[in-house]
């Protein structure tokens, strides 16, 4: 089996890991009415398990040792721009309907496409194909967020 | 209006992590990678979360505590981990729409399970979004 195919297998299974956090989420924040500190809890819960993964398998000790700084910043910067997203979306909820939050929010596939097609044009091709693949998931999701 | 605006900031917080975690994983496994964007993302919202939410610590319980556990677990060594992996195979413009599907299973998790009903929007949005996954993986080279 190729990478590819084992990416957009991976990708999906993302998708669905994602879905039933949501579900999850939805059933526990709705109890709990401080969404950022269990957002902290979580995310603690994370980085005790995949750094006892670490050290567990001995990999990800000695390859943090040969990191480059580079890809560090960009890891780095990239867990504070999920963290502005989520923090975002929280505010965008206390201010504003689901019906008008959840449509924008679910935008962000598109904006990954319209920044990769600034940023990464040596690695990664953006054709009509795709564009048009990310305008109909995003108008999905919009049609099923907003008959709820 | 502040409430559009927060919602384009998750929009775009969202949009471009899928583009530095890309550029971040070069020479690097996912994994690893995984647990440093963690480690980041912890910080800031730990920080938020103790000047916007401070009496939520107090009101935790044991089982809270143990949900949101369970919610991290799901999240972040499986969900951002298939994330990573996806996007260093695949590249994040052909990943995010798949992520996107979180939405649908979102749906059919909860119409399995829960109360929920299967509408006629909830089946034409679920066809576009196959769809539109349908045009990213079958591309032409």
């Amino acid at each position: 089996m190729n990478q590819r195919a084992i990416g957009y297998g991976l990708a999906l299974a993302a998708g669905m890991a994602y879905g039933l956090n949501a579900v999850l989420i939805r059933q526990t924040v709705s109890a709990f009415g401080a969404p950022l500190v269990g957002s902290s809890i979580a995310l603690a819960m994370g980085v005790v398990s995949l750094g006892l993964l670490a050290w567990i398998t001995r990999g990800g000790v000695s390859e943090g040792k040969r990191l480059p700084r580079r890809a560090i910043v960009f890891l780095l910067i990239s867990g504070l721009g999920s963290a502005i997203g989520v923090g975002s979306n929280f505010v965008a909820l206390s201010l504003a309907p689901v019906v008008v939050v959840s449509p924008i929010t679910a935008t962000n596939p598109l904006i990954t496409i319209l920044l990769s097609r600034l940023f990464l044009q040596r690695s990664e091709r953006v054709n009509l194909r795709v564009v048009l693949g990310g305008c109909l998931v995003v108008g999905g999701i919009g049609v099923i967020t907003l008959s709820r | 209006m502040l409430g559009v605006v927060a919602a384009l900031c998750a929009a775009l917080g969202w949009g471009a992590s899928a583009i530095l975690a890309r550029l971040g994983l070069d020479g690097v496994s996912p994994a690893l990678g995984t647990l440093i964007s963690l480690v980041s993302s912890f910080a800031v919202t730990l920080v938020v979360a103790l000047i916007v939410q401070p009496e939520g610590f107090a009101q935790l319980s044991v089982s809270t505590v143990l949900w949101f556990a369970l919610i991290g677990l799901v999240n972040f060594p499986i969900g951002r981990q298939l994330n990573f992996q996806a996007i260093k195979r695949i590249g994040p413009a052909r990943a995010a729409p798949l992520f996107g599907t979180s939405t649908l299973f979102a749906m059919l998790i909860a119409v399995l399970f829960t109360d929920e009903e299967v509408t006629v929007p909830l089946v034409a949005g679920s066809l576009m979004v196959v769809t539109g996954i349908i045009l990213v993986v079958r591309e032409q080279k």
